[in-house]
């Protein structure tokens, strides 16, 4: 059984910034390192979206597909990325959610807004972040991300990186 | 209706077997092309599963005119204008509800679901004056004609023209096998689309659909992505369906030489089958038993191996049959084209059968596919490039002369000529230049 109390908020948060870290570098092998095995990677493409089996979604990854999306983006030929995709976010009002009384999980809420560089031109994204993050050794392993962007169901151009 | 061309203009930017870059950049020609095609072709506009009840409404858009697709109170489907009879605001401004009647947000007037206009306040102020509150002019004036396929709706907003069947012609096989691959015989639209946008004109979305000369290149990047995954899997693990959906795009020139694209009348086409289904998913093997339940064997087997996975029906839809989704192409400037991407479930089919639906979805027509962003990429640097003054006709020569007539229509041959390019022009043209011009 895992209290609330035993938490430690401030650990929760440097991990979310490493992560952000790890994306706004491209430090992709680092950043898919941070997910559990079964760890999913989700984007709704609708508001409040319940789950990702009975909608589409603007991503919908495991493992696999993760991989596959970071092979893309360092291929030699991926032509869409000649010019290239940078971005830089920021993360706040984290808000620990809940913890798992068996697992130990804990489900965290945060804020972000980003910046993205695509086709030389400045995207912006931002919305909320729903992790669900299992202790492991010193750290967390992440069960779940959840990207919900304000602008999930507008039209959007074409999104190439993780968000 | 004024135009900017006249007839001569536009001949003069098609030949059979090149088009001048104009038809790609003129923002003249752009606004001909949404009053003599759109505003005269049938164009997709919703499916009836959207509407179901009475009241029920949708909006979108046939060309670039806003429309509310409206189930109106007899039952039929109705696409009325959104906009207001009195100074043109936008009457409704939801994407989708229910609702018993339309009242304008500015100052109230109000429409019945068959777009007549029903009530307007302090209506006696118009008393003696010249405006006559009767005429249809003053509604949210109707699309004229409306029809239905297998559940696509259609409309057009010319009075006369062929009939809806007569204009789908051999695509509505690739309807009906949507619709039949459902056990029940319908399928109904799931959720919201994707929405993507694209810099560049809209008739470059199209003709990439049959170019059969680019996955090898264009997709190098996720293609081989795919298959240096594949090669990496722990032994004994069975690769995920997305896997062959990507690597398929860098097969040889010969398989796509061989694949059948048959070009019909009004610019549209059917392409072959490139992924059979994978008969060992248990999923599939589930829901081919329950087709079989209903059909028996032969008409099952007819069902699932219907020889076109993609049906383009010129010029605002493609239709992916075995995968049960439907592209939208919507013109929104010379430059600026926009996709819906619509899923379907297959009414009284196991449900995860809409599983495989939406994780094709998720991998091809997403905003985010690997795949796609190379597609854009090159609609986006052809759109760019023509801008260059030192390039004034764009060639589509390859395999001239070899086209094969049959029943259905005209065959590309090889598999990746250039017909399906020469087959829209050749519908552009007659939109263009013709009179009652219906693009055949
Ligand atoms: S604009 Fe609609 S009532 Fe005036
Ligand atoms: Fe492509």
């Amino acid at each position: 059984m895992v209290a609330r109390a035993q938490v430690d908020l401030g650990e929760i948060e440097q991990f979310l910034f490493k992560e952000a870290m790890y994306l706004d570098r491209g430090l992709y092998d680092e950043w898919l390192d941070l997910f559990a095995d079964d760890g999913l990677y989700w984007v709704p493409a609708a508001p409040e979206q319940e789950d990702p089996y009975n909608h589409v979604s603007l991503y919908f990854e495991d493992k696999i597909l993760r991989q596959m999306r970071v092979r893309r983006l360092r291929h030699e030929q991926a032509f869409s990325l000649q010019s290239p995709v940078r971005a830089s976010r920021i993360l706040g009002n984290v808000l620990l959610e809940g913890v798992d009384d068996d697992s130990g999980v804990c489900r965290v809420r945060s804020t972000f807004h980003m910046l993205e560089l695509q086709f030389g031109e400045q995207q912006t994204y931002g919305g909320s972040y729903t992790h669900e993050l299992m202790p492991v050794a010193d750290s967390y392993k992440i069960k779940l991300k959840r990207v919900d962007l304000i602008n999930c169901d507008a039209p959007l151009d074409i999104m190439q990186a993780f968000l | 209706m004024a135009f900017n061309k006249t007839p001569k203009e536009f001949r003069d930017l098609v030949r059979p077997d090149r088009v001048h870059r104009d038809v790609y950049l003129d923002r003249e020609v752009f606004r001909d092309e949404l009053r003599r095609i759109h505003g005269r072709a049938w164009l997709y506009v919703a499916h009836e599963s959207q509407v179901p009840s009475a009241g029920d409404f949708m909006t979108t858009a046939m060309g670039v005119t806003p429309v509310v697709v409206v189930r109106h109170k007899d039952a039929s489907i109705r696409v009325l204008r959104n906009r207001c009879g009195h100074k043109g605001a936008a009457v409704v401004g939801k994407r989708c509800g229910s609702a018993k009647s339309f009242r304008c947000m500015y100052h109230g007037w109000t429409y019945d679901t068959d777009g007549s206009l029903q009530a307007v306040p302090q209506r006696k102020a118009y008393d003696g004056t010249e405006i006559d509150l009767n005429d249809p002019a003053h509604g949210m004036t109707p699309a004229p004609r409306v029809g239905t396929y297998r559940g696509f709706v259609f409309a057009s907003f010319a009075a006369e023209g062929p009939e809806l069947e007569t204009f789908l012609g051999p695509t509505t096989t690739a309807l009906d096998n949507i619709a039949d691959r459902a056990p029940d015989g319908e399928v109904e639209v799931v959720g919201g689309p994707f929405r993507l946008i694209q810099r560049n004109n809209w008739k470059m979305v199209i003709e990439n659909l049959n170019d059969l000369m680019h996955p090898m290149v264009v997709h190098i990047s996720s293609t081989e992505a795919a298959e240096q995954e594949e090669a990496e899997l722990p032994e004994g693990q069975k690769p995920p369906p997305e896997i062959p959906l990507l690597t398929s795009n860098g097969w040889s020139y010969d398989f796509w030489n061989g694949l059948r694209v048959v070009c019909c009348e009004y610019g549209h086409s059917l392409m072959g089958a490139i992924n059979t289904p994978p008969d060992t998913d248990p999923v599939f093997v589930e829901y081919a038993d329950v087709l079989e339940k209903r059909h028996g064997p032969h008409r099952t087997d007819e069902i699932l191996s219907y020889p076109s996975v993609m049906a383009l029906v010129y010029p605002n839809i493609s239709l992916h049959t075995s995968y049960q989704q439907l592209r939208v192409i919507h013109p929104i400037d010379v430059d600026r084209t926009l996709l819906e991407v619509w899923t379907f479930r297959l009414k009284g089919a196991p449900e995860g059968m809409y599983r495989r639906c939406r994780s094709y979805a998720n991998l091809v027509n997403s905003p985010s596919s690997i795949g796609n962003a190379d597609d854009v990429e090159a609609f986006m640097r052809v759109h760019r490039g023509l801008e260059n003054d030192t390039m004034e006709w764009i060639s589509q020569h390859r395999n001239v002369g070899q086209d094969q007539q049959t029943n259905e229509g005209v065959v590309a041959v090889p598999g990746t000529s250039e017909l399906p390019m020469r087959n829209h022009f050749k519908a552009w043209l007659a939109y263009m230049t013709e009179e009652q011009g219906n693009g055949r």
